[in-house]
């Protein structure tokens, strides 16, 4: 009996299907079976009328990406996607495709096709999907593009929820960014005098200026010349000093961090505006050896310029005991990834405090909260970056981080 | 005599120091700007100035350090210093290298006249 090979094909047959079936409906995964027959004759047409490049047409005409999905039907779903998508009747679930799809995630609908057009055995991407009720949320999207059922217009996707996971990473988003922001308030503090200084000259400058102002005004001949000389100084140290304040305000305030392309050099050197009061006032040396034409990194200027500053004022407070203390910071490329060194030629770190110098609230500062390394690590990682504490040539220490160039 | 008296003034910062000339001309005085200790050191204006403005930080030698060498130079020409700083025992250490005055920026013009009167008296 078994030895008839139709039978045993057709059980085989048989024995295939039901585990399919109950994998269909076993698995905690929302799945779906469609039918994309008119797709390609969609996709047929189009390539008759001359169109080769597919990627760029359905770029371009995103009404033809939301008619492909409206010749989409959903012939099958299981139980997941009744609970996830529909209102408990499976048979309200089975339309067309765009009734799931926001125009948010056009793209993702046009590169599987692109994907299953190209002999991709599947495809995955995160994108957003909408339930009947109207709801849109986070969801994995997988589809498998199996040969057999591809030949038949059949089609098998898979959709993971993943809304709470998207949520509790936004909300620890949320969260490094008022640690950041919390840093950077507590890291201008330590610069109170530094800033001070620096607010006072173009101050003493105004009040100085407008002191002679008066005097010349005040002479039997009046000298106008002179006044107004003096009352271009004072516009002009006016802004110097708006200019400073605008520059403080960026670094204490409370921004949502934009990863936008910058150029190293120039955020190290803005960096240095906030400490050149503070290196004079240590007497700190400061030497920048910025390797010119470097790509850019992406990353939140202010949040780059908080790692910088920080690691230079660390860099100052080791260095108190320190003869002829200088910093250095160095830039350079390698393998594809700018490099930023921060050293100093103070006493460098210990062995013992190296493996715990980016731990929360380790610190060797009698004031400090230990917070600042943790949160230039967890700055630079949210920028696709790493950071390492190493030894300086000159026995002090050295700090090297990374970012990837932007391309 | 006083009124054609010359002052030189030593600060880092230009613009304060364009103001601090142009205060001390509009007073009648002549006025020699520096940006740095050195420089001024490197002229024969210790010899000619009838005082002497300097701040106390700045690159290189800083003002207390300036009144020391003047000192150890014979030079006797009084010294104003001012400072944006007002870190403690800073006031004290500049009176003990000889200030005639200390001023704590921003100050106002008439301490400054003040102390280039009480300079030029002596």
């Amino acid at each position: 009996m078994a030895s008839d090979p139709e039978q045993s094909a057709e059980a085989a047959l048989r024995e295939s299907e039901y585990r399919y079936r109950n994998l269909f409906q076993a698995m905690a995964a929302s799945f779906w079976e469609l039918d994309f027959t008119p797709v390609g004759a969609m996709l047929r047409d189009l390539r008759k009328q001359g169109v080769a490049d597919f990627a760029a047409y359905f770029a371009e005409n995103p009404a033809f990406v939301r008619g492909m999905m409206h010749v989409t039907r959903v012939i099958d779903v299981n139980n997941q996607s009744v609970a996830l998508f529909g209102r408990g009747d499976k048979n309200e679930l089975l339309q067309t495709l765009d009734v799931y799809w926001p125009e948010e995630s056009n793209r993702i609908y046009a590169e599987s096709v692109l994907a299953a057009v190209s002999g991709k055995p599947s495809y995955a991407a995160e994108c957003k999907l909408r339930k009947l009720d109207g709801e849109i949320f986070d969801a994995l999207f997988t589809a498998c593009f199996a040969q057999e059922a591809v030949a038949v217009g059949k089609l098998l996707i898979g959709v993971i929820d993943i809304s709470e996971r998207v949520k509790a990473q936004a909300q620890l988003r949320q969260v490094q960014t008022e640690f950041a922001h919390a840093a950077r308030v507590s890291m201008l503090g330590e610069l109170t005098a530094s800033i001070a200084h620096e607010v006072n000259q173009p101050l003493a400058a105004i009040a100085t200026n407008a002191s002679a102002g008066l005097r010349w005004l005040d002479r039997p001949e009046p000298d106008v010349a002179e006044v107004r000389a003096l009352t271009q100084r004072i516009i002009a140290d006016a802004q110097r000093a708006a200019d400073i304040i605008a520059r403080i305000r960026a670094m204490a305030g409370h921004h949502a961090p934009e990863a936008v392309p910058l150029s190293m050099n120039s955020v190290i050197e803005e960096a240095m505006l906030f400490l050149a009061h503070e290196l004079q006032a240590h007497n700190v040396a400061l030497e920048l050896a910025l390797t010119r034409g470097l790509p850019k990194v992406m990353g939140d200027r202010v949040q780059l310029q908080q790692v910088v500053v920080n690691l230079a004022v660390n860099a100052v407070q080791a260095m108190a005991e320190t003869p002829a203390p200088t910093l250095t910071v160095i830039t350079a490329l390698r393998d594809d990834r700018v490099t930023v060194t921060v050293q100093d030629n103070g006493p460098g770190i210990s062995a013992e405090h190296r493996a715990r110098l980016f731990d929360s609230f380790f610190t060797t500062k009698s004031n400090g909260m230990g917070m600042g390394l943790p949160i230039c690590r967890s700055i630079l990682e949210t920028y696709g970056g790493s950071i390492e504490a190493h030894t300086s040539e000159a026995g002090g220490a050295a700090f090297v981080f990374t970012l990837p160039a932007a391309h | 005599m006083v009124q054609n008296a010359l002052i030189s003034i030593i600060d880092d910062d230009d613009s304060l120091r364009a103001a601090l000339v142009g205060l001390v001309r509009s007073l009648g005085y002549r006025a020699n700007g520096f940006a740095n200790a050195e420089d001024f050191l490197a002229t024969d204006s210790s010899d000619l100035s009838a005082a002497i403005v300097t701040d106390i930080q700045m690159p290189g030698l800083s003002g207390i350090e300036l009144k020391q060498r003047l000192v150890a130079d014979g030079c006797s020409a009084p010294v104003i210093m001012i400072t944006a700083r007002g870190e403690e025992g800073l006031k004290e250490r500049a009176f003990a290298s000889g200030a005639l005055c200390v001023l704590k920026k921003p100050f106002a013009a008439e301490a400054l006249i003040e102390c280039l009167e009480r300079a030029l008296a002596k």
